[in-house]
C-alpha cells in the first residue's frame, strides 16, 4: 500500500500547494490508504527517532539538536513546528520519501506538541525524549500544568530507551525520576548564577511533594550573560552564542548539546557542538528582528506567561516604540496579571481583541500608553510611521504568523516542508 | 484617613491565572477612594496576622497545591471564622472558592476541608467548562473549572451566564454572594474587569465620579467587557 499511498499523497500534495499553503490533507489520505505509513517510513531510520516535548523552547530546541546532529555529519529528518499531528507529520514526510517510501536520512529529530505526541508515539515509538520544561501554558486548553504531566509522562512510557530532561525544572525532574530503571535516564542542570541571571527564574510551574536527589549530570549550564552561555559536558567547557538573549535560550542549548551527545555517542564533540549552536538564526518569532523598510521590529513572543516573562527579562533596555497585539489566538490571557513587566514601561500603540483588556493591566500599572485600535491592519500602520527604526512588537503567536506575513516574509512555519 | 487591611492567603501556593490581579484592582482603587491600604500575606506553614483583616482573598491554583492549602487551612479556621463572623468580606476565586466552600469532593470518599462560608458543596469533575462569559449581573470574563457544585439551600449567585461562546456554559450558575462572603469562578481576573464588586468589597465608591484615573480605569474595563459581550453574542 506504500507506493499508493505516496503517489496519491504527493500528488495531493503537490495540487494542495498549487492552490497556497501546507495542509494535512495529503497526510491524512496517505495515512488513510496505508495506515502503517508513519511506522513504515520514519520506523527504518538507522539511527533511530527522537522527540523533543514540553511546554516551552520546542522549536528552539529542536532547532539547536538538529543543527547539532548536522555538524556531526548526521542526515536528519525533522519537521516543521505545527507538524504535530499523525497527519501533520505524514503530509511533512510526504515531502521526502520516494516512491517505497524510503526516506534518505540517519535520524529523525520531531517536535512534538505535549498533548498529541502520544498519537504519533503510539505508531512509531521514539526511542528517545527530550523534555524542555513544564510550565503554565494555554490553560483554556491544557487547564493545569498538572494535566500536561500526565501527557508528558504518558510519553515518556512510550519511549523505548533514552530520557533527558530539563533537571532544574522540579517537575520534569520529577517526571524523570518516575522513568528511572526502565529507561536511561539523565538531567541537564543549570547552575544557581545561571538561574539568577534571569529577574525571574526558570518559571517553573509549582511543583509539591519533591525529593532533593539529582538526576545524573549529562550537561550543565555554568553560567549565560546577554546571548553569551558556558556550557560543561563531562569535563570539557564550551562557550557558545546564542540566537537571542535569555536563559531560557541558554538552557535550550545546554538540553540540546545534551541530547545530541547520547544520540551521537563516543564521537561527540561539544566544541563542533557549540560552534553549530552559535551559528543557528532565531526561529521564527522567537527573539526575532524583522527587517522592515530600515526599521528592525524586535518580536517579543506572547504565546504564554513564561515565554513572555522569559523574553521580558531577557530586555537589556526598556524597548523605546512598543507595540502590543494579541487576538482570540489567546482566548484568556487573564494571566497578564502575573507577568512582571520589568522594563517594559510603556506601550504606543495596543491592538487586537484583546486590546482593552491589557489597556486596563497597563492603566492598573500606572503605565501609560498611546493609541487603542482594535484592528491590528490599522495598527500595524499607525506602528510603522511611529519615529524611529528600533522598534518592539509584543505579540501572540497568531499575531506574528499574521505579522511576517503581511510584512511579506515567507517561508512560513508548517507550511515550508 | 481610613485605614482598609487585606490578607492575601497563600499568594504562591495558590496563584493560577492573575488572580493577584483583584488584589492589584483592590489596592489601586482603595488608594484612588482615599483608603490607606495594607495588604500582608499569608503561607502555608506561617501564622496569621495578630489583627483582624478587612478583607482576606484567596486565589485559585493546581490540585496539588489545594490539597495542601486545605490541610494548612484547617488550622488556620478556627481564627478565619472569628474573622469573618465578626464582619471580615473574603473573596475567594476559583479553587479559593472550593477552600471556603463546605469541602471539595476530589474522589468518592475523599473529600478536602473547607471552611464552610458558602452553603456549596463542590465536587471534581473531567468536565471542564472553559470560555468566555456575561452574566445576568453585567459581570464578564472567562470560566475555566471543572466542579459540581451543589447548593444546599436557598443561595445567591454572583451571577447567572447568560452568554458565552461556549454553549454549554450558558446557563451556568457562577460563585456565591451572601453578606460578606463573595465568590466566582470568572477570571480576567474578576475585580479589575468588573470594578464595581472591588469598590463594594472596598466598601466605598466614586459617588461623585471626580477622580480621572477611576473614570480611565472604569472605561476601559467596560470596552473590555463590551469586547467580551460582542464576541460571545455573535
Amino acid at each position: 500500500m506504500i507506493p499508493l499511498a505516496v503517489l496519491v499523497g504527493k500528488a495531493l500534495r503537490f495540487v494542495l500547494r498549487l492552490r497556497g499553503g501546507g495542509s494535512a490533507v495529503p497526510g491524512r489520505i496517505a495515512l488513510a490508504i496505508a495506515p502503517r505509513f508513519l511506522q513504515q517510513t520514519l520506523g527504518r531510520m538507522q539511527r533511530g527517532i527522537y522527540f523533543v516535548s514540553g511546554s516551552n523552547g520546542k522549536s528552539t530546541t529542536t532547532a539547536m539538536l538538529v543543527k547539532v546532529l548536522r555538524a556531526h555529519g548526521l542526515k536528519v529528518l525533522s519537521n516543521p513546528a505545527g507538524g504535530n499531528l499523525p497527519q501533520g507529520l505524514a503530509s511533512a514526510l510526504l515531502a521526502d520519501v520516494d516512491i517505497l517510501g524510503r526516506l534518505d536520512h540517519d535520524v529523525a529529530v520531531l517536535e512534538v506538541d505535549e498533548a498529541y505526541g502520544k498519537l504519533i508515539a503510539k505508531k512509531v515509538a521514539p526511542n528517545g525524549l527530550l523534555i524542555t520544561n513544564l510550565q503554565f501554558d494555554q490553560l483554556n486548553r491544557f487547564h493545569s500544568p498538572e494535566e500536561v504531566f500526565g501527557y508528558l509522562d504518558e510519553l515518556s512510557t512510550l519511549t523505548k530507551d533514552l530520557l533527558v530532561v530539563n533537571g532544574t525544572d522540579p517537575n520534569t525532574e520529577k517526571l524523570a525520576k518516575g522513568h528511572q530503571g526502565r529507561l536511561k535516564v539523565f538531567g541537564v542542570y543549570a547552575s544557581k548564577e545561571a538561574v539568577a541571571s534571569a529577574r525571574n527564574g526558570i518559571l517553573a510551574a509549582p511543583s509539591f511533594d519533591l525529593d532533593d536527589s539529582d538526576l545524573e549530570h549529562l550537561t550543565n549550564l555554568i553560567s549565560t550573560s546577554g546571548n553569551r552561555a558556558v556550557i560543561s559536558h563531562g569535563k570539557d567547557k564550551v562557550e557558545l552564542t546564542l540566537p537571542a538573549a535569555g536563559l531560557h535560550y541558554a538552557i535550550d542549548a545546554a538540553l540540546a548539546t545534551g541530547m545530541a551527545s547520547r544520540i551521537i555517542g563516543a564521537k561527540f564533540n561539544v566544541q563542533l557542538a557549540a560552534e553549530a549552536i552559535s551559528e543557528l538564526q532565531a526561529v521564527y518569532g522567537r527573539g526575532e528582528v524583522i527587517q522592515h523598510q530600515g526599521q528592525n521590529i524586535e518580536i517579543i513572543m506572547m504565546k504564554n506567561l513564561p515565554s513572555l516573562q522569559a523574553n521580558l527579562d531577557a530586555l537589556q533596555e526598556s524597548p523605546k516604540t512598543v507595540w502590543i497585539s494579541v487576538d482570540e489566538g489567546t482566548p484568556d490571557p487573564s494571566w497578564i496579571y502575573d507577568i512582571d513587566l520589568g522594563k517594559l514601561r510603556h506601550a504606543d500603540v495596543i491592538s487586537g481583541t484583546k486590546t482593552y483588556q491589557w489597556a486596563t493591566r497597563l492603566a492598573y500599572e500606572n503605565l501609560p500608553f498611546g493609541e487603542l485600535i482594535e484592528d491590528e491592519n490599522s495598527a500595524l500602520e499607525y506602528f510603522l510611521q511611529l519615529p524611529g527604526t528600533e522598534k518592539t512588537a509584543v505579540i501572540n503567536y497568531e499575531q506574528m504568523m499574521w505579522l511576517r506575513k503581511r510584512l511579506g516574509l515567507l517561508d512560513l512555519e508548517g507550511g515550508s516542508a | 484617613m481610613p485605614k482598609f487591611n487585606i490578607l492575601h492567603l497563600y499568594p504562591t501556593t495558590l496563584h493560577l491565572n492573575g488572580e493577584a490581579g483583584n488584589v492589584v484592582a483592590l489596592l489601586e482603587r482603595g488608594k484612588e477612594l482615599g483608603l490607606e491600604l495594607e495588604v500582608h500575606s499569608t503561607e502555608l506553614n506561617e501564622n496569621l496576622p495578630s489583627t483582624r483583616p478587612d478583607l482576606v482573598f484567596i486565589g485559585s491554583g493546581i490540585l496539588s497545591a489545594v490539597k495542601v492549602a486545605a490541610v494548612d487551612l484547617e488550622a488556620k479556621a478556627k481564627t478565619l471564622t472569628q474573622w469573618s463572623n465578626a464582619g471580615t468580606k473574603v473573596l475567594a476565586v476559583g479553587a479559593g472558592f472550593d477552600l471556603i466552600s463546605q469541602g471539595l469532593e476530589i474522589e468518592s470518599g475523599h473529600t478536602l476541608f473547607g471552611l464552610g462560608f458558602t452553603n456549596t458543596k463542590h465536587r471534581l469533575t473531567n468536565d471542564h467548562l472553559v470560555g468566555e462569559v456575561v452574566t445576568d449581573s453585567g459581570l464578564a470574563g472567562f470560566i475555566n473549572w471543572n466542579r459540581e457544585i451543589t447548593r444546599t439551600n436557598q443561595s445567591s449567585p454572583m451571577g447567572t451566564v447568560v452568554s458565552s461562546d461556549n454553549n454549554r456554559l450558558v446557563g451556568y450558575v457562577d460563585g456565591y454572594i451572601s453578606g460578606n462572603i463573595f465568590a466566582t469562578n470568572i477570571q480576567g481576573p474578576f475585580l479589575p474587569m468588573n470594578p464595581s464588586v472591588a469598590d463594594q468589597l472596598l466598601g466605598v465608591s466614586d459617588t461623585n465620579a471626580s477622580n480621572e484615573r477611576l473614570a480611565t480605569l472604569d472605561s476601559l474595563a467596560e470596552k473590555a467587557r463590551a469586547a467580551i459581550s460582542r464576541r460571545v453574542n455573535h
